[in-house]
């Protein structure tokens, strides 16, 4: 690893000049809200702001495309996935299959504030953009999209706290690659869904040890010696796998 | 190592965008020269690190940069090797207004212009990569690779590289590069930036 250091001489103060552009034509868009447990919704509590977030989020990948991401936005309750533990079946079926049904299920019946929006599949090197609104006032944000040319690897981000955004504030965050701890690393073509296989994605056995959803270890591929693997050497991939701007409207 | 504060105009790369003329040329052989250019041009501040050469691993230098109040961002790139067109990477970092030491943690992109076939043919195989400042060491970009790969893996943009594959084979199999030496993980290089 490389250490590096330098010095910045800053004779006066910066300007900060974030400029917001929205082409809301470009967006790609199926946002949903969830009324809370009182039933009320957006328009019935006008006191309460409404607040939209601009998500857009770029495949970093050379060879893995994405699967529909799911975008949330949520409270302090939700976890999507929590690391060390096993994966929710709706996290499982979207790390193995990207299928988010079963997510979109969990989120529809749990019963603090959610909002989600889900995407399309990104290609690598490929972005898209979601506009996401919500009623809770410091929300957390999680991503969750399968990387399709694996067994159960799914990028992302968890419950990343949007709290102290200022409108039209924008930041960057990248994701990390986990595996949801749901299907053995095999690499079989019957066992990728992605275009390198076309094989089976989700079934709810769980015969990975452990059944804990952890950071991945990567692909071996047969270009790396596993001769039983449907994956060729672009299919590899290194941390991090997505990049997440959000911009608040 | 090209180190620049610019504006708004003056952004070396974007992940998920092509790359620049001036970036290919840093990313595939070294050459720091166009992108200089083209920072000056838009008036951007640019400390380069050219006089000490690369940087060897577990090395480090430190460099000053006095900024305009109109470049407001710093960037920063840097050629990876041995590697086809890998570069270390920094994309307009807003530069904070609070003085302070900043540390980012830089990962490897891959400029997305060149096939990674990992043949020394395609690889600056100046004398460091050869010896990294070990005299004596038999080097490590090998020959004799028919290629990694030729054509269909690249997804055309600047993406995080997926690492080198490299062989174990120093007189043939696919690669030129040594498996056992010239790999590594994200994140590759530690910036540590104060700002006075």
């Amino acid at each position: 690893m490389f250490i590096k250091s330098m010095l910045i001489n800053k004779s006066s103060v910066l300007i900060a000049a974030l400029v917001s552009i929205v082409l809301a034509g470009c967006d790609n868009n199926d946002n949903h809200s969830k009324k809370n447990k009182e039933g009320k919704n957006n328009s019935e509590t006008p006191t309460v702001k409404m607040q939209t977030y601009e998500v857009t989020l770029t495949n970093l990948t050379t060879n893995q495309p994405l699967s529909p991401p799911v975008v949330i936005l949520h409270d302090d309750g939700y976890a999507a996935f929590t690391e060390g533990e096993p994966a929710t079946a709706g996290l499982e079926a979207l790390a193995e299959g990207g299928v988010t049904s079963e997510l979109i299920r969990e989120i529809q019946i749990y019963s603090g504030s959610i909002d989600y929006a889900l995407g399309s599949v990104i290609q690598p090197g490929s972005s898209i953009r979601l506009t996401i609104g919500t009623d809770i006032k410091a929300p957390k944000l999680t991503v969750a999209s399968m990387l399709e040319n694996t067994n159960d690897a799914f990028t992302g981000i968890g419950a990343y706290d949007l709290g102290s955004m200022v409108s039209a504030q924008s930041i960057v965050v990248n994701g990390p690659v986990w595996d949801s701890g749901t299907e053995i690393n095999d690499e079989l073509a019957s066992t990728i869904p992605g275009p390198a296989s076309g094989g089976q994605g989700f079934n709810r056995e769980r015969l990975e040890i452990p059944d804990k959803v952890t950071f991945h270890q990567g692909v071996l591929t047969k270009a790396q010696g596993l001769s039983q693997s449907v994956l060729n050497e672009s299919h590899r991939f290194d941390q991090p796998t997505i990049r997440i701007n959000i911009t608040k409207i | 190592m090209l180190i620049a504060a610019h504006s708004t105009q003056g952004e070396l790369f974007s992940a998920g965008q092509s790359a620049s003329a001036a970036l290919e040329a840093l990313a595939e052989g070294g050459d720091t020269g166009v992108a200089s250019t083209n920072l000056l041009n838009a008036s951007a501040n640019i400390a380069e690190d050219a006089s000490d050469g690369p940087v060897a691993p577990g090395d480090s230098f430190t460099i000053s940069l006095t900024t305009d109040d109109s470049n407001g961002y710093l960037s920063l790139a840097s050629m990876l090797l041995p590697t086809n067109d890998g570069f270390v990477g920094l994309d307009s970092w807003k530069i904070p207004e609070t003085k302070g030491t900043y540390v980012i943690h830089l990962n490897a992109y891959d400029a997305g212009t060149e096939n990674n076939n990992e043949l020394a043919s395609s690889i600056p195989n100046a004398p460091f990569v050869t010896t990294f400042g070990k005299p004596g060491d038999s080097g490590v970009v090998t020959s004799g690779g028919t290629g990694v790969t030729n054509t269909g893996d690249e997804n055309g943009v600047v993406h995080i590289h997926r690492g080198n594959l490299g062989d174990l084979n120093a007189s043939g199999g696919t690669s030129d590069i040594d498996a056992s030496k010239h790999r590594w993980l994200n994140p590759i290089a530690r910036l540590v930036i104060t700002v006075k």
